[in-house]
């Protein structure tokens, strides 16, 4: 009968409704809003004001663009080095040091679990550490060591470093030590029996294995680590000075601290722009 | 035991102290007295160095500190459970009809476009939305907020899932005589199961963290523990030892979700 | 039962060509098999059959009537699944009481049934197992059980001995061989294998690249295949196929066939000496003389190597120049490689293959 043809082509497109329905109930609103903020400029008492392009390049003359994109780049960046580095030693490391599969199981998931609170949760935590008199300042002084201004203007964008990195360290290590697990064993016994040195080992059986695994934890992090600004805000509100302001944490700024609207939706804007660009090339990659 | 051995556990030890070592800290804070929080020596090792007291937790939880944490749930369970039926339909759509409109790769990446959109871009115009319709600071605004947001991240969790189940036994269930439905109901959702709880969990989980949407669109009558915990050191004293109360019970959750579900999480991040 | 007919059925995906303007009539109450090799199109063809896909263009039709546009439950049809296809989470007995349990029927009689079926398939003791404590055989039944549970008129085996092994594969052919008999029904046997098509099929469609090359009984396709694909595709070992390096004119109506190492001579035939040809000769027309007794075409071969499957061996043949052949015996042969051992075989036994690979006759048409 014809009836079950027509539902067969249009059960799919059933099946998405709902989905699609809930997020254009939002989306079809905020995207064409963004666009037309973004023509426009927030005058206090006035309201707003069509001014065309301007913000679009407003922001190639502000000079704290540019300041804001040198920390942007420097934090994701560094950031995403350490974490990715440092996620595939340590899952090396638990790989050579543990021989007992339940034990090394256990201290796998035990290092995996910072990964597993929010950006929020875990600023919190580290301001325990790191507020003038927190912990770690408390340990220097019985050591007799000059206390650190962990969140002066020189210290605090490292500091957000460090409490990402100890968050998130955990992602690459996850992806690498999966990797690593997947590696047959006989692999290792050629190796040995060509008696090759660790490095060489490395090169040849474990890196061509976990290289994969490797390009999605920089891909992963250095997209995730632009996109939330939980931690800055938490512990630095982008301060002191522009110490620890990212160019997400500016837009931020622009549109709940100067209410520039416009100019905030014109960065938004960019900055969606260049998200399409990046999940499109992490999309490429991942197929 | 040669070198390499050596480095390795050294650096698995110093490792495993340094993850610990934020959370031990949290945790005992939060069983300290007020003055006991900060000292120098640090006060570390419970009955020895301090007397542990519950004088934090009694204000979280006689006080609208604990409220915080009520919301939260509400909140994230309310978003998880209208998501849900959603994220089955759509997830099952890309698996099985990916030639079809709106089931195709294309359609599927603007979801994920819409995962990997930071919320400081959007949360303005979303504010601006809300507070258009007056519903500013309401529950319903952040739960379907939440829900917009949560839909591209269990879509594609349980895709993965459902991309493992062979489809074969869906033809069987058709050839047998089943429709859609009931070949739905009684063949794919039993097979999904574990699929569908790993989804639920880390959906229900990244609501439970999140704190922008939550400070921005919400926070003065609708509070969640994401937004009161920073909260805690504008008041005149900083309850030091609340804040780390707070931190302990709101990270037992997230522990609690990975450690069930630890198969998928690996899962989930490697699915090609 | 119903007689089925395909007429132009296509079906294309992402602008690849699957099943190509495909036309089968399929008589009814009959062993059916669609034969092909991988990629040749057969498993979607049967998904065509099934109702599973909808073809792009043309029709088919049960016993003259259209069913094109509709599913597998409305056409009555069953299948067996190549992996089975069982439902991991319900029992077998459940597994089988599936297509019952949509009809609504009373649950007592659903339970007669179901025993009745395991019963004969010699599984009823299996039945509250799960598919994951069977064995691969148990597994064949339980998902033929349930084809058979629905009462259709049609059923189609994808591939069903691909996943046992050797021993219960023949053990298996005769089963359904029976099975067939017995029950009257439509069945259609999708196979990459051509044993099971030989063993099993009454008529047979194979297929290549989307398009159906040739039906019809095994006889006739063994005897008369329509081209070299067809010719080797379709026998126990593949057929050899020699080149042909000239063919001259002998007075007395007669022309000889060289290959490069031997020649061997025919009745004249106009068309074989003014193009080119190949021959195709299969392992099992070849002989040992030795065993068989002098032959009209003979020459001598070394040994390769033998391979003995069952109770025939294979003996790999190297006539010098290049030119191999393989052929079988019933007997299990074994002999040292290198030896060397006379070859013949009957003249009139022959493919004969134009240029472009299609049949222009067999050895024997020329004698007539």
């Amino acid at each position: 009968m014809a009836s079950e043809k027509k539902t067969k082509t249009s059960l799919p497109i059933f099946l998405q409704l709902p989905a699609t329905i809930i997020i254009w109930s939002l989306v079809g609103y905020v995207l064409p809003y963004l666009i037309y903020l973004s023509f426009n400029k927030n005058i206090p008492g006035k309201g707003l004001v069509f001014v065309g392009i301007e913000n679009y390049y407003k922001f190639l003359i502000d000079p704290r663009v540019y300041g804001d994109l040198f920390r942007t780049i420097y934090y994701s960046g560094l950031g995403t080095i350490i974490e990715v580095i440092l996620g595939m030693v340590i899952a090396l490391a638990i790989t050579n040091a543990i021989k007992n599969e339940r034990i090394r199981y256990m201290v796998f998931l035990l290092f995996l679990i910072p990964m597993s609170f929010s950006e929020a949760i875990v600023a919190n935590m580290w301001l325990l550490l790191v507020t003038p008199v927190g912990y770690i300042n408390s340990f220097l002084k019985v050591l007799n060591l000059p206390t650190i201004s962990w969140l002066g203007s020189d210290m605090a964008l490292t500091t957000i470093i460090i409490s990402d990195v100890w968050q998130w360290t955990s992602l690459p290590l996850l992806l690498i030590y999966a990797a690593r697990s997947s590696i047959s064993k006989e692999f290792y016994d050629m190796a040995d029996l060509d008696k090759l040195s660790s490095w060489q080992t490395f090169r040849v059986v474990t890196w061509p294995h976990i290289k994969w695994a490797v390009a999605v934890s920089i891909l992963l992090r250095f997209i995730f680590m632009n996109i939330y600004i939980d931690k800055i805000f938490i512990l630095t509100y982008g301060g002191p000075g522009f110490a620890t302001e990212t160019l997400g944490f500016y837009i931020f700024l622009q549109a709940f601290q100067y209410g520039a609207y416009g100019y905030a939706a014109a960065l938004s804007i960019i900055t969606l722009l260049i998200v399409g660009i990046l999940t499109y090339i992490f999309w490429k990659f991942m197929r | 035991m040669n070198l390499v051995r050596i480095i390795s556990i050294i650096i698995v030890i110093i490792w495993g102290i340094f993850s610990i070592s934020p959370l031990y800290i949290v945790v005992i804070s939060g069983f300290k007295e007020l003055n006991d929080v900060f000292t120098v020596p640090p006060k570390l090792i419970p009955f020895i160095d301090f007397q542990p007291s519950l004088e934090a937790y009694y204000k979280v939880f006689y006080t609208e500190i604990g409220q915080t944490f009520i919301t939260s749930l509400v909140i994230a369970i309310a978003a998880t459970v209208i998501t849900l039926p959603v994220v089955i339909f759509s997830a099952y759509g890309f698996s099985r009809f990916p030639r079809a409109a709106m089931n195709d790769p294309r359609s599927f990446f603007i979801l994920l476009t819409l995962r990997m959109t930071p919320p400081f871009a959007v949360v303005l115009p979303i504010l601006l939305y809300w507070s258009s319709l007056g519903l500013i600071d309401t529950y319903p605004a952040l739960i379907w907020t939440y829900t917009v947001f949560s839909i591209p991240l269990g879509v594609w969790i349980l895709k993965g899932f459902i991309d493992s189940i062979p489809g074969r036994l869906e033809d069987a269930a058709r050839v047998d005589g089943y429709n859609f439905a009931s070949t739905f109901i009684k063949f794919v959702l039993p097979l999904m199961a574990s699929g569908l709880a790993a989804t639920i969990a880390l959906v229900w989980l990244f609501l439970w963290n999140e704190f922008l949407f939550a400070l921005k669109i919400a926070g003065g009558n609708v509070v969640t523990y994401t937004v009161k915990l920073p909260q805690l050191r504008h008041a005149e004293r900083i309850m030091w030892n609340v804040y780390g109360a707070m931190g302990t019970i709101s990270i037992i959750p997230p522990m609690i979700i990975f450690l069930a579900f630890r198969r998928y999480i690996t899962k989930l991040y490697l699915a090609r | 039962m119903p007689e089925i007919k395909l007429e132009k059925v296509t079906k294309t995906i992402n602008e690849k060509p699957i099943v190509q303007e495909v036309s089968l009539e399929i008589p009814n109450k009959s062993f059916y098999c669609i034969l092909g090799p991988p990629g040749s199109g057969k498993t979607m063809l049967m998904r065509l059959i099934a109702g599973l896909e909808a073809p792009d263009e043309g029709k088919i039709l049960f016993d003259e009537k259209d069913v094109t546009n509709l599913g597998p439950a409305e056409r009555n049809v069953a299948i067996v699944f190549q992996d089975f296809a069982l439902y991991p989470h319900l029992t077998a007995f459940d597994n089988i009481a599936s297509p019952l349990k949509v009809k609504k029927l009373p649950m007592n009689e659903i339970k007669k049934k179901v025993e009745e079926i395991a019963k004969y398939l010699k599984i009823d003791h299996r039945l509250t197992h799960f598919p994951a404590e069977l064995s691969g055989g148990e597994l064949q039944r339980v998902a033929i059980a349930r084809a058979l549970a629905k009462g259709a008129e049609v059923i189609l085996l994808d591939e069903p001995l691909v996943r046992l092994d050797y021993k219960i594969r023949e053990n298996m052919r005769e089963e359904l061989y029976k099975l067939q008999k017995e029950m009257g029904k439509n069945i259609i046997l999708i196979s990459s294998d051509p044993i099971d098509a030989m063993s099993l099929a009454e008529k047979i469609a194979v297929m290549k690249s989307g398009k159906v090359i040739q039906t019809g009984t095994r006889e006739e396709i063994y005897e008369r295949p329509a081209n070299i694909f067809v010719g080797r595709y379709f026998g126990t070992v593949e057929m050899n196929i020699l080149d042909i390096d000239k063919v001259v004119s002998k007075d007395a109506g007669k022309i000889i066939i060289k290959t490069k190492s031997f020649e061997m001579e025919l009745p004249f035939c106009k068309k074989l000496v003014e193009e080119k040809i190949k021959i195709g000769i299969r392992a099992e027309h070849l002989f040992i003389t030795e065993l068989s007794g002098p032959m009209d075409v003979n020459f001598e071969a070394k040994i390769m190597l033998t391979e003995v499957i069952g109770s025939d061996t294979i003996i790999h043949l190297d006539l010098g120049l290049n030119e191999t052949l393989r052929a079988s015996v019933p007997i299990i042969y074994r002999r040292k490689i290198g030896e060397k051992i006379r070859i013949g075989f009957d003249p009139r036994k022959i493919y004969i293959f134009s240029s472009n690979g299609e049949l222009l006759a067999r050895g024997s048409d020329l004698y007539d």
